[in-house]
């Protein structure tokens, strides 16, 4: 008797496995990849989220069976109140689940990044479909809608282009960075520490980018590059750094493993070139009668790629006193960088946060508007080390020897 | 009891696994902050005194059920309300940690999913374990225990190839001084995972060598509580104290963190399953305690039989505690460790061990009596 | 499945059931030599002394079938003692009973003094058969299975009882290399189809009087000959008592193969994971004899019952021996790991496509939702019909002849795979983990291990359908604490992985060298568990002088 009850108990349970319409079940079919997200500020005060949805029948892919004639990404574009809205609003309008599980790229408009982006952040941070390594990123030219419309030669999805360009540029060059979510939102809630984020351009006529016409030439009519660092106070775009302070941004963030330097030699204005292949950077926090004081120590070794003077490069204590040059160059350009910051009143190195790691005691009295009161009129002690280990394939210049 | 024997190997590895179940995922110490792992360590400390107290009464009475010496130093009738408490105690335990990892299911991979059915799911599948038998749990303890311990290789392996290590976020080191940790250990971590040992006074009696059990179990705890330890100290270390302490599951949070050659990413759903593996056995040996207990009480003739009715109730029970995960974990932070944990698991052991040495030695002063006289 | 196996089965069971629950001891009939209650229903009595009566009875019993032959004679030189030769054609050997038989029985004035006398067949046996393996018959039952199995019956007109006399041949197939374990390295010979073949086979390798072989009749019908052997002294005795009360306990019909006795006496019906070893090969059953392994040899086969099994051994292949460790151990982990795949392989890419979806690298994800896109049928829809057609082609591979069915197994494979993909049935990627399964399910040595591997990927790909990942999780631990609560013939299924023995784990997914695996397997023989001296390592030898400066 029991068992023929147990018997009809598990029949029926089994078959509820049968219902596969049943609940998480996502066919790739239903769900749209959104590759990247834009987010800008209209004037009403709504947000306006554009989706960058790839087309994946028009990505070429291995054995090519028809398709690829198309644009490989499409825009959607929605409107709401909250960004919760703005999502909802989108089931409207497109045929598919937005699935954001893929999304690399979070482009944020730049009148937004000015009002302040706290609102946007917390839902990426915490709805489990966000990766929290996908890349924040302010829209510096241009609007965001309009950065994604554009379609990049070589990388088929445009966000592989901006992760890649981002990440290759941070690491080799300097003056650029990739956030991540994580990373922001670290900077958001350490204590001495303020948020940079990365950023994009729009190079060209923005009304050409989406077009499929413009990709067929050679040289483009709107392409997209990287941009500088924009700093944040509070969540709020204050400022924009680039050229060489900016690259001091990122060596002390300890992101610019390569890089390439030049100073005038001889009287020749960028006479030499350096080409920086490891970069090794130490900070510490010194406390002096109470006041704190930063010690940075700098340890850059290279080649000397270009060599546009006469010069006995295998006269060592020659090489010795371009080190130096180099060495005071690069003081300079820390220091430069250091009071640029002070002057914006925004402490992006983390200062602050080294002081609290180490001294926290004194930290306590410190941190009390840190960014205006300690952080600006912190004493950094800057000492650079370069050594050029060798001068590639050449020892002398080709000038030296012109008759 | 269940005519079983188990190795003390067998035993080490299912305290192991039990220890890792549901302490993993949750990432306790987070009171502590950043010192969370000196919080676990503090924890595993006086787990480890705690190990002892409940070997050294199941030393006084081998190769007898708990109700039986409950009954035997409280009483007939004494001892029997004790044992039932554990027994409730115990399906209590096991209701929650079944919750737990509903929850968990839930927020990180199924949302649309009722939670119901998945905890049916993971309460049939230990209810067949149960049934078999602890022998057929130990050695797919065995086995689980080599998967297991070779997927969290892997990650600290990836975590730490992917470069996410910041030392610096452990500083500054005691902060605030030791009293955070001590408020912590005292509120948190002893009870659970360390105190939750309890458990396996069922357990105990199956093990072929008395000795083998203390130097099983200890050895259990300390590996698992340093992997604890460690874990705590890589999420600090990956994520920052802040989400860290505002993750819910700051393991998964990490393990997402992992980003290899833009090939290996969001692994968090693989961690999953080590996971839910250690959940398994943590509800398993609740179940099974519960289930002896039980039957103890109520004299039934196999436990077998009592397998499907109390795997219901905790069934139903994992639905009912709680009616959302907010007063869940507001439960399980504020309630259970004071009111529950801290009697059952500290002061009624400690007290029991206290009776029985009281009771050795009155019969020792007894024998010595005659003699003197 | 024949109604009466079904019900053999489950008489089997109940007996077995309440002799445990009752607690006494089995009271039958130790089998071999009892011959009661047998299907010809021929008293004992009848076998008289007159000669006639006694051919006819033969003759009615037999229906007068057309290949017993019955030669009758004059014994020795006068004309007074008739006797008679009955032999079964086809099962005799012609040369023997011409030569060594009727030459000397028939018109031999020599064994003329030995025919007169009470204990005439005594004298006969003692003087004058010249060939080995003579018995006295004396009822009918003994009469008749020895004559089914190719012994010669010498009748004698007034002598109660008659003579077997051993003239065994016939046809058999020749020793050839087993089709199903094929190895690298190692011995051609694989067993035949008759039991003194097969017997002799494994003796030749293990040539200790301690090689013991006990014999069985089972299958009222057919009779079948069915040898037990072990070697006393490594084997466990009790797993050896339990052998034989279950060979004993089986009444059926018939036994036409090994699969019937180890259908009969196996641990647990319900599993999909075979509690009991077989193999063709004469050195994998003398190498698990001396582990303290029995073996069932069954006449008619050549597949030999080993018994007990464990998990692990069914990974294991007989050249694993005899290659080195390294390799050896190589080839092991590629075992186990492709008996995963084809356990979970399609389950995982059905519950990662359709749940986990942020696992996939992106690139990879764009590729296979452009596959995807034009398919109608769901992931699992198309994952379950691949397999099944898979099944299919696999099954229709196997019955057609051997030059068709393979060529048939790979066009069919191929241009089925290749034009469901072109008709936008299934996707690319289906096709190509179902592949993969198919391969992977190939490569483990034994063909019941990956049968069983088939059956359960459709549930795994059911729960992946329904939960994902954490469906497949749960299949696979329910599959494990099934798995570790098999019992065969009282040893732990996934012994010496769980419980964990270290003296046996050198031998298990790995393979430690030959010259460290010097402890027995212990729960199958708990004496004699020492199998090699200490200090086997090979080493070069030492020089005592270093000529030429060189180091050993």
């Amino acid at each position: 008797m029991m068992s023929s009850r147990w018997k009809t108990a598990v029949a029926l349970f089994m078959a509820s496995f049968l219902l596969t319409g049943c609940w998480s079940h996502k066919e790739l079919t239903d769900i749209a990849f959104v590759s990247a997200i834009g987010i800008d500020q209209l004037e009403n005060g709504h947000y306006l989220l554009t989706y960058q949805i790839v087309n994946y029948l028009n990505i070429p892919s291995g054995m090519q069976i028809g398709g690829g004639q198309g644009p490989p990404v499409t825009i959607y574009q929605t409107e709401g109140k909250t960004i919760e809205e703005a999502i909802l609003a989108s089931d409207q309008e497109i045929s598919r689940r937005l699935y954001f599980s893929h999304t690399n790229v979070l482009l944020i408009g730049r009148n937004l990044a000015e009002n302040g982006i706290y609102p946007v952040i917390d839902t990426f941070d915490r709805r489990k479909e966000f990766r929290n390594t996908a890349s924040v990123l302010i829209a510096r030219k241009g609007k965001a809608e309009d950065i994604l419309q554009v379609m990049t030669p070589i990388d088929h999805i445009p966000t592989n282009k901006i992760n890649k360009t981002l990440e290759d540029a941070e690491e080799n060059v300097g003056g650029r960075i990739k956030t991540d979510v994580s990373d922001i939102l670290y900077d958001f809630t350490t204590e001495g520490k303020e948020a940079v984020v990365g950023s994009f351009k729009l190079m060209g006529d923005p009304k050409k980018g989406g077009k499929q016409e413009s990709q067929n030439q050679t040289k483009l009519d709107a392409y997209l590059t990287s941009g500088g660092i924009g700093i944040l106070k509070h969540g709020k775009l204050i400022d924009w750094v680039g050229g060489q302070d900016a690259r001091t941004i990122t060596w002390l963030l300890k992101k610019t493993k390569m890089t390439s330097l030049e100073i005038d030699w001889a009287h020749h204005p960028r006479a030499l070139g350096l080409q920086v292949r490891k970069t090794i950077i130490g900070m510490k926090p010194v406390m002096k009668n109470g006041k704190p004081e930063m010690h940075i120590h700098i340890r850059l070794a290279g080649q000397l790629q270009e060599v546009d003077v006469p010069l006995d490069v295998m006269d060592s204590k020659e090489m010795v006193r371009i080190e130096k040059a180099y060495e005071k160059n690069v003081e300079q350009q820390i220091n430069k960088g250091i009071r640029h910051m002070q002057r914006e009143q925004c402490d992006v190195f983390g200062f602050g946060e080294m002081i609290y790691r180490q001294y926290p005691k004194e930290w306590h009295s410190l941190k009390h508007h840190w960014n205006e009161n300690g952080f600006a009129h912190l004493k950094v002690k800057v000492h650079a080390d370069v050594v050029i280990a060798n001068s590639e394939l050449r020892t002398n210049p080709f000038l030296s020897n012109l008759k | 009891m269940e005519k079983a024997k188990i190795s003390s190997y067998q035993l080490f590895v299912l305290i192991c696994m039990f220890e890792l179940g549901s302490a993993l995922l949750l990432g306790i110490g987070k009171g502590a902050k950043q010192d969370a792992w000196l919080a676990v360590l503090s924890g595993l400390s006086v787990g480890f005194f705690l190990f002892y107290v409940y070997y050294k009464i199941f030393s006084f009475y081998p190769g007898i059920s708990p109700v039986e010496w409950l009954r035997a130093i409280y009483g007939k009738v004494i001892g029997w309300f004790f044992g039932f408490a554990m027994g409730i105690y115990f399906l209590y335990l096991s209701a929650r940690v079944l919750r737990d990892f509903g929850e968990m299911l839930i927020i990180s991979a199924y949302p649309e999913t009722p939670r119901f059915i998945i905890t049916v799911i993971m309460a049939f599948c230990v209810m067949y374990a149960v049934k078999k038998g602890m022998e057929v749990m130990a050695r797919t303890g065995e086995i689980f225990f080599i998967f297991v311990y070779f997927l969290m290789i892997m990650s600290f392996v990836l975590i730490t190839s992917s470069g996410l290590i910041n030392l610096n976020y452990l500083k500054p080191v005691l902060e605030n001084g030791p009293m955070p940790i001590m408020k912590t250990m005292a509120t948190e971590t002893i009870y659970i995972p360390f105190g939750e040992t309890i458990a396996f006074l069922s357990i105990f009696p199956l093990v072929d060598k008395i000795k083998g059990v203390k130097v099983a179990g200890l050895s259990a705890m300390w590996l698992s509580g340093t992997n604890l330890a460690i874990s705590m100290l890589i999420n600090t270390c990956v994520l920052g104290v802040d989400v860290m302490m505002r993750s819910p599951f700051p393991l998964l949070t990490t393990i997402q963190e992992i980003q290899i050659a833009h090939f290996l990413e969001r692994l968090d759903v693989f961690f999953m399953v080590a996971l839910i593996v250690g959940g398994f056995f943590k509800v398993g040996i609740f179940l099974y305690a519960a289930c002896i207990t039980f039957t103890e009480l109520f004299h039934v003739s196999s436990y077998r039989k009592t397998v499907y009715p109390l795997g219901v109730i905790m069934l139903g029970a994992s639905s009912m505690i709680a009616s959302s995960y907010a007063e869940h974990i507001d439960e399980g932070i504020k309630v259970v460790p004071v009111f529950f944990h801290l009697p059952a698991q500290v002061v009624f052991p400690v007290i029991t061990l206290l009776l029985i040495l009281w009771k050795e030695r009155r019969k020792k002063k007894n024998r010595q009596k005659p003699a003197s006289a | 499945m024949p109604y009466w196996w079904k019900k053999q089965r489950s008489a089997a069971k109940n007996k077995n059931k309440s002799a445990k629950k009752s607690g006494d001891v089995q009271k039958t009939p130790v089998r071999g030599n009892d011959t009661s209650g047998t299907v010809t229903d021929i008293p004992c009595l009848t076998m008289g002394t007159d000669l006639k009566t006694c051919i006819q009875q033969l003759k009615k019993t037999t229906g007068n079938s057309s290949d017993i032959v019955i030669h009758e004679i004059m014994l020795g030189s006068g004309n007074d003692l008739p006797a008679a030769v009955i032999s079964v054609d086809g099962l005799y050997d012609p040369k023997m009973i011409n030569e060594n038989l009727l030459e000397i029985l028939m018109g031999n004035p020599e064994i003329d003094g030995y025919l007169d006398g009470e204990n005439i067949l005594d004298s006969i046996i003692k003087h004058v058969i010249k060939i080995g393996g003579v018995k006295k018959v004396m009822n009918w039952n003994d009469l008749f299975s020895e004559l089914l199995s190719g012994q010669s019956i010498l009748l004698i007109d007034g002598v109660y009882g008659g003579l077997s006399i051993s003239t065994r041949g016939g046809k058999q197939r020749a020793i050839e290399e087993p089709s199903t374990e094929v190895t690298v390295r190692g011995p051609r010979e694989g067993f035949t189809e008759s039991l003194r073949v097969n017997t002799s086979l494994i003796r030749k390798r293990i040539k200790n009087p301690n090689l013991w072989i006990e014999n069985f009749k089972i299958g009222e019908v057919t009779q079948t000959d069915v040898a037990l052997m072990y070697i006393k002294g490594i084997v466990n005795d009790k797993i050896l008592e339990e052998a034989r009360k279950r060979l004993n306990t089986i009444k059926i019909d018939a036994i036409l193969e090994s699969g019937y006795i180890e259908q009969l006496i196996e641990d647990k019906t319900y599993t999909i994971f075979p509690t009991m070893y077989h193999s063709e090969r004469p050195d994998v059953v003398a190498a698990n004899l001396l582990e303290g392994r029995f073996a069932i040899v069954v006449d008619g086969t050549p597949f030999v019952l080993l018994a007990p099994a464990v998990f692990i051994q069914f990974f294991q292949s007989a050249d694993d021996y005899y290659t080195r460790f390294d390799i050896a151990t190589a080839l092991r982990f590629l075992r186990v790991l492709s008996y995963l795949i084809s356990l979970v392989g399609p389950a995982v890419y059905v519950a990662v496509t359709t749940f986990h979806q942020e696992l996939i690298p992106t690139q990879l994800v764009f590729t296979i939702a452009a596959q995807r896109e034009t398919i109608p049928f769901p992931a699992v829809v198309e994952a379950v019909g691949m397999e099944i057609v898979f099944e299919i082609l696999r099954e229709a591979g196997l019955r057609l002849p051997r030059p068709i069915g393979q060529t048939v197994s790979i066009v069919g494979a191929l241009v089925i795979g290749q034009a469901a993909v072109q008709a936008g049935l299934v996707s690319p990627a289906m096709v190509i983990v179902v592949s993969i399964t198919a391969i992977a399910s190939f490569s483990t040595p034994s063909f019941f291990i990956a049968v069983s591997a088939r059956l359960y990927r459709f549930v795994f790909m059911l729960l992946a359908a329904t939960f994902g990942f954490y469906g497949i999780i749960i299949g696979m631990i329910a599959l494990v604490v099934h798995l570790t609560s098999l019992r065969s013939f009282g040893v732990p299924y996934t012994a010496p992985i769980a419980p964990f023995i270290r003296s046996n784990s050198g031998d298990t997914v790995i393979r430690v060298p030959m010259w460290s695996m010097s402890a027995r397997p212990r729960l199958f023989s708990q004496k004699n568990i020492v199998r090699q001296a200490e200090n086997q390592k090979p080493m070069p030898p030492k020089q005592k002088n270093d000529a030429n400066g060189e180091q050993p």
